[in-house]
């Protein structure tokens, strides 16, 4: 079970407006590399790990991430609240506003919803653990993107950054998570047994 | 992070916590970073407390007030203005 603290893990305090900076940033609340998939993915995978250290990274990680959707969602909403009509308007917000008025809808930059389809959980330790480690490379991308585009917002750029930040510590991390895996296999043949699957490997 | 806040040093001694959390999970037998654990732990709990002095109960079941239930006053974390 969960249990929710009611403050973000790093403040967010943004006075300006920009819903067109916000039509970026939701990319990581619902596009393929954003923190909801995140916290899903690692979520999903840990039923199957084996290994009790790295089921517990994954718990904590996807708990992180969890954080980290409402730290993203708190940006969105902050970016865009106050609108007036002629600002939905010339602000290139009116799509987004036709389907979701001001509310937070996990979707990708280019307006497609969250889906699935962007996450792995294949039972293999090894797979998931490859997947995890690109997966925080690929946030990471994002979030440099996304810094290119909010230089002239430092209360943006401040919270970004952090971000930014804690996907190259998860990168570490899971790096770990697979040297304990490999640590527990056959050094001879990494491949030679699924160790979520097959019983005779451990 | 320069000034030092109620929101500032309850983010500041969490990520501290929670980073070496994340390390003790592939690292459990560190005894340097089961002590550097204790420690921050200790300054979360300090920080913690003049959280909930200054914006109230960080969860529900710290909400001790007998006529209202404190759970439910704002501000919520994602509003902003919380310093």
């Amino acid at each position: 079970m969960w249990i929710y603290k009611k403050a973000l893990q790093y403040p967010v305090n943004i006075t300006e407006t920009n819903p067109k900076l916000a039509m970026s940033i939701i990319s990581q609340y619902g596009g393929p590399d954003g923190e909801t998939g995140a916290s899903l993915r690692y979520l999903s995978q840990r039923y199957t790990m084996p290994y009790k250290e790295v089921a517990g990274c994954l718990t904590d990680i996807a708990t992180e991430e969890l954080g980290h959707m409402e730290m993203v969602a708190a940006i969105i909403v902050q970016l865009t609240r106050n609108l007036t009509m002629d600002q939905i308007e010339a602000m290139g917000f009116a799509p987004y506003y036709t389907d979701h008025t001001l509310g937070i809808y996990p979707q990708a930059a280019a307006g497609f919803p969250f889906t699935a389809a962007s996450i792995a959980s294949k039972g293999d330790p090894i797979t998931d653990l490859t997947e995890d480690m690109a997966a925080e490379q690929k946030a990471r991308t994002t979030y440099d993107n996304i810094l290119r585009l909010c230089k002239d917002s430092p209360d943006v750029y401040d919270v970004i950054k952090f971000l930014r930040a804690r996907e190259v510590v998860h990168f570490q991390r899971f790096g770990e998570c697979l040297g304990i895996v490999n640590d527990h296999l056959n050094s001879n043949n990494y491949y030679e047994f699924n160790p979520a699957f097959d019983n005779n490997c451990n | 992070m320069v000034k030092s806040t109620p929101a500032k040093n309850l983010a500041q001694a969490g990520i501290m916590v929670y980073d070496i959390q994340l390390y003790l999970d592939t690292h459990p037998d560190d005894i340097q970073a089961l002590d550097a654990f204790a420690e921050y732990k200790a300054a979360y709990d300090v920080a913690k407390r003049d959280y909930e002095n200054t914006y109230g109960p960080l969860t529900a079941s710290s909400s001790s007030a007998r006529d209202y239930f404190e759970w439910v006053n704002g501000p919520w974390p994602w509003e902003g203005g919380i310093v």
